[in-house]
Formats: C-alpha cells, structure tokens, sequence
C-alpha cells in the first residue's frame, strides 16, 4: 500500500514537473513569438533588416513623401503619409497638426500602438524625421526611420512598387507628449532655466541673422547653433546619417540636459530630435520656431542688427 | 447566562472569575470599536477618493472643454503637463459628443490601457483604481465625456497604514484591559476574600474575638459590620458560658469540701478519714510505704461543754486542731470522728509515713 501511495506520489510529482516544463517552454515560444512580432533593433532601421520584414502583420511602413514622389514608386506596401500633411491648416507659422486632424491621418495610416511604423524619406532626412517626431510628440511609442530613404531601397534593387497600398484603418489615439512637444512659453521658461539647452537647427547665415525666411533675422538667445545638415552626409542622392561616435561629438555640449530644438518651421529642427532620441537624450521640438517666436513683440531675440561682427 | 460561562469558569475563585468577566468585557468592547473604526474607514476612504476625484475633474473641466472645442496639441500639452502634477491621475481619455476619442493620457511609467467603454456609473472601483467618467458641459452644452482613472495605491496605503497603526495600539488596549480588571477586580474581591480569611480564621481557631477590619461603606460594609456583631454575641455567650463553668466548678469544689471535712475544725470527716484509711491500708498491704495511726480522744469533754457551753468546746477543738496541725506535714491526714451531737470529740490522726511525736 505504502508502495502505492509512493509511486502515486511520484507519478503526480513527474507530471507536476512536466506541466511546468510545458508552461515554461509555451512562455518561452510567447516570449520568441513576440519577440519576433517585431522588435526594433534601432530607431535607425538599415534596408535588410526592413526588407526581411516586409509583410509582417505588426509593419506600417510610412512614405513620407510628396503624394506624386509615392506614385512614381515606392516601397512595397507603403503607405502614403506626405509629412506637409503634419502641419496644422489653420496655422500661420506651421504648428503642430490638431489632435482631430492627427487622428484622422494617422487612423486611415493604419498607425495603432501595436503596430511598429518605419518612415522612409527621399533622403533629405528631414521630412521622415518631421512624421517621426510628430508621430512621437502625438504619443505613438514604436517608431523608427529607414536609413538612406527611398533612393537607398531602390538603389539596392529592393522590392518597390507603383500600385497604391491601402492600409488597413486603425483607430489611433492622440497622447501628446509633454516632453515631445515644446510650445512657444516652454521655450520661454527654457531660456530661465540653466538644466534646458536650445538648439538651433537653421543654416549659419540664419542664426547669424545674413539672412532670414522670417520678417526678422535673428535668433532666440541662448541657443546653440547646429545647421540640419551636420547630421548627416550626402552621397550623390543618398542622404546618411553620420555616425553615432561623430553625432555625440557634434551634440556634446547638451551634455545630458533636455533640449528644445527649433528651425523655421519646425521641420529641420526635427532631424536634430531624432538625433538625440537616438542618442539616448530626452529632445523635444518647438514647432511654432522662428517664424512663430520672431513675430511676438514678447519674445526676447537676438537681432541681427545687435550681433557681433 | 450559563450558556455563556463555561463550566471550567463556574469552579474558579471568585478573583478569576471576575478578572475574566472584566477582560471579555474589555475586549469584546475594543475589538467592536476596532471593527466599527475598520467599516468606517474603508467608508471614508471610498468617499474621499472619489470626492477628490470630483475635484480633479472639476478643475480639469475648462481644459477639456478647450481641448474640444479648440483641437490644440498644444492646450492639450498643457493640458498633460498639469495632469501630470497629480500622481493619483494614471489614465485619462476624452471623447467627443460622437463618442470619438480626441486626446489620451497615460502616466509616465504606466502601461497604456485600452479605450475603455462608456459605462453608466459615474465611478467605479476596481481593484486598485478608481474609475470616473463625467461630462464635458459648459453652461449646460454637452461637448463631449472625460474619462480618468485615479490610483488608490497611495490611499490604500494611508489606509493600511492607519489601521495598521490602531492594530498596533490594539494590544497595548488589550494589556491596559488586563492590567485594569485586574486591579478592578480587586476591589470588589478584596473585602470579600478578608471576610473568607477571617471567617477561615474563628472556625479553625475558635478565636471569638476576631474582628473584620475595613472602610466598607457599600453592602460588604454591612457585611462587616453584621459579621462582627454576630462575633461579638458569639464572644460574650461563650464568656458568660465561662464564668457559669467556673462558678460551677468552685461550688463543685465547695460541695466536695463540704462534704469530705468537718465544718467545726476544718478537719476531714469520719468518711474522708475512712477513705483515706482504707487507701493507707492498700498501700500497706502493697508494702510500698509504712502508714502511722495515732488515734487522740478528749476525756471529759462534755464537762466542758456543760460548763463553759458550746462555744468554749468548740473553741477548744479548734486550738487542739491548730496545735496538733502545726505537727505535720502538709500531706499527713488530721481528722476528727466523733460526732457533735455526742458531744464527745474524737480525734484520730492518721499520719504520714513517718511517726511524727505529737505534743499535746
């Protein structure tokens, strides 16, 4: 009888161990199973890695393109999303396209927050990084960029098509960020406060005030220049970014404070955000830039008619 | 009342007894108050959680209309930012009047939750959150519907905290309770176990004249005072009991005297003296001691009676008795056998052991 019980016991104990080893083994085929749902390496993705992901369910990729760039060709499957659709209509100084208006636009994307978005650009870098960041500063967490654009894709022979994907609609949820979006009094309250560095992201000639796309010339004080193209190199049409050992040396002097990056319109200053989201430092935009901040009487500005020669 | 003493209880001292009483008591008020301070909390924490949560939303009122009406990331930035300044706040979403979610906001370092569905209560709790929905409204219109979802953690935590702090304060009660019933219980037992220990105290004693002794104004005093008059009655029946015994003694002695010795000369009697002769005799016969007998008689005495009267013969046993009397020892036997009534007064010494020369 004893015998019983114990071989009993051991038989309960052997399959008590063989249900954990199947709990493990389905936990451990969920975790590879997610992990393969789609992990971003970077938010720098290269053209292999986006080739070998093609199709996969999770997968939105976004041309940001002019609407007549995307017709002539574009990645297979990719969906249209112009990045001058990002900016608010009603605006005179190209802020922030309106929390209906995003919704709408990325929903008919097929943008959700389970679905990892990859942006690509005709090279310039620039208006990849600006649905990049409006897609961040909106709240949406699994974003990256294609390195090199569309000409790089192609360049390399890689599947591209001309036939209009069509998303699959989603219902996509606006969270502005706090630390994403700067507004115009952010800014202000950055200029008093010595933990927040403000980057510059217009050319030379415009921070120094020779030139200008606003009624003034001039900058906000305390800012520090670094023109958009320091960022990345040009290839013949290929654009890159430079590398993250030369971006953290361009970028040094942020030195691990928050920075508010701000260009014209607030489309270069972006690429400067995706830079530093890249390097790990906690970068936000000022959409409303020079052209909103030069118009207020309020604002304190560096003019040109002041700067040093 | 029996049914709630146990049985073990009815056999203890009155001293246990009543500390146990006292301590049920004791403790059966504290944990009542416990448990009533217990409902009461939860009560209130429920009801300052979402009272707070009111507020919230009530501050917030003029933010979400803004949003709504004006569609700004940047009103909704702000919006964020100052969301952000209450921690209990995790989750918020607002809908439009259509129903149409226009803005969401998730706590840093919260996971994002689902759009959750419209309910009809107001507020509801689930588990660790609160969950409020309220109109957008401005003088009446109705622009859309917030939702926000408050954390309880922080008050659920005071929570476990206060009770926590009167569970502590609960056994420090239960001790006061012990010590206290103890000490009450004392003064009613004390009163009554002195009266047991005196009570134990004349029964094994016999001691009368023991009293209770205690500033007792309540019903024990009566007690005491009841106890020692029924003492003190006791004591004087048993003194007077006494003197009647000794009283009775001495006239025992007296008829004994009487009866043994001559009233005249104080002398034993014929019948003492024959007692005693008889018992001289045994020891004789026995060998353990040798006994002399003198045998004195008055001649002539009735002359003297006849002369100089009674009074003189009497006068005149008593001086023989005293002259012979000084002769002997204590122990040696004087008697006097003649009757007064023949007037002839015989006298018999019987001696002691040794012969002792009688001057007369």
């Amino acid at each position: 009888m004893p015998a019983d019980v114990g071989a009993a016991f051991n038989k309960g104990k052997r399959l008590g161990r063989l249900a954990w080893l199947a709990t493990m083994a389905m936990i451990a085929l969920c975790s590879t199973a997610r992990s393969a749902d789609l992990v971003l390496p970077d938010l720098l993705v290269d053209t292999q890695w986006l080739e070998t992901k093609l199709g996969h369910p999770s997968l939105v990729v976004v041309d940001a393109r002019a609407p007549t760039d995307y017709a002539a060709g574009h990645i297979e499957g990719a969906v249209s999303l112009p990045y001058t659709q990002t900016f608010a209509s009603n605006s005179d100084y190209k802020l922030i396209v309106s929390l209906s208006r995003a919704r709408a636009l990325f929903s008919t994307a097929g943008v959700a927050r389970d679905k990892v978005i990859v942006i690509y650009d005709s090279g310039e870098g620039t208006h990849a990084s600006r649905v990049f960041w409006v897609l961040e500063a909106y709240g949406h967490r699994r974003a990256a960029i294609l390195d090199g654009g569309f000409p790089h894709w192609r360049g390399q022979g890689l599947p591209h098509s001309i036939v209009p994907a069509v998303p699959v609609p989603s219902t996509f949820v606006p969270e502005p960020q706090v630390d994403r979006l700067a507004g115009k009094l952010a800014t202000r309250l950055a200029l008093a406060n010595p933990n927040i560095v403000l980057i510059d992201s217009r050319s030379e000639d415009e921070f120094f005030g020779s030139t200008s796309k606003a009624a003034l010339a001039g900058r906000i004080p305390q800012s520090v220049n670094v023109p958009w193209l320091r960022n990345v190199t040009r290839m013949g049409d290929v654009t890159r970014y430079k590398s993250s050992e030369e971006l953290r040396e361009v970028y040094a002097f942020v030195a691990g404070r928050k920075a508010i990056a701000y260009c014209n319109s607030g489309k270069d200053a972006t690429l400067a955000y995706f830079v530093l989201r890249r390097l790990g430092m906690n970068p936000a935009v000022y959409d409303g830039s020079w052209l909103e901040w030069s118009v207020d009487a309020q604002t304190p500005k560096v003019l040109a008619g002041t700067i040093a020669p | 009342m029996n049914l709630l003493i146990p049985q073990a209880l009815h056999r203890a001292s009155i001293r246990t007894k009543l500390t146990v009483i006292l301590l049920a008591i004791s403790l059966t008020v504290v944990t009542i108050g416990f448990l009533i301070e217990v409902g009461w909390d939860v009560r209130d924490y429920r009801n300052v959680a979402e009272e707070k949560s009111r507020e919230v939303v009530n501050v917030f009122a003029h933010d979400f209309t803004q949003i709504l009406l004006l569609d700004s990331a940047h009103m909704a930035v702000e919006t964020s930012a100052r969301l952000r300044e209450f921690d209990e706040v995790t989750h918020g979403y607002l809908f439009d009047a259509q129903g149409d979610v226009v803005y969401g906001y998730t706590r840093e370092g919260r996971d994002v939750i689902d759009v959750p569905q419209r309910r009809s209560a107001a507020a509801q709790f689930s588990g660790e959150y609160l969950d409020v929905w309220a109109p957008v409204e401005y003088e009446g219109n109705r622009f859309g519907t917030v939702y926000l979802r408050f954390s309880l953690e922080k008050d659920k935590r005071e929570l476990l905290e206060h009770l926590g702090v009167v569970g502590l304060i609960l056994p420090a009660v239960f001790i006061i309770g012990l010590i206290m019933s103890f000490r009450s219980q004392g003064l009613f037992t004390k009163p009554i176990l002195h009266l047991h220990e005196v009570v134990k105290k004349v029964g094994s004693t016999q001691d009368y004249s023991l009293r209770v002794y205690g500033q007792e104004h309540s019903e024990i005093g009566m007690l005491y005072r009841g106890f020692n008059q029924m003492l003190e009655k006791i004591e004087e029946s048993n003194r007077k009991l006494q003197n009647t015994k000794l009283e009775l003694r001495e006239s025992n002695r007296q008829l004994s005297y009487l009866a043994t010795h001559d009233a005249l000369t104080g002398l034993i009697n014929r019948a003492e003296f024959e007692r005693r002769l008889k018992r001289a005799l045994e020891e004789v016969q026995a060998g353990r001691r040798n006994h002399v007998l003198l045998y004195l008689d008055l001649d002539q005495f009735k002359v003297v009676n006849d002369t100089c009267g009674h009074m003189a013969g009497d006068e005149l046993l008593r001086q023989i008795t005293h002259l012979i009397r000084r002769h002997l020892a204590p122990d040696d036997a004087l008697g006097r056998l003649g009757a007064a009534s023949t007037s002839t007064a015989t006298m018999r010494c019987c001696c002691g052991w040794w012969t002792k020369t009688v001057c007369w």
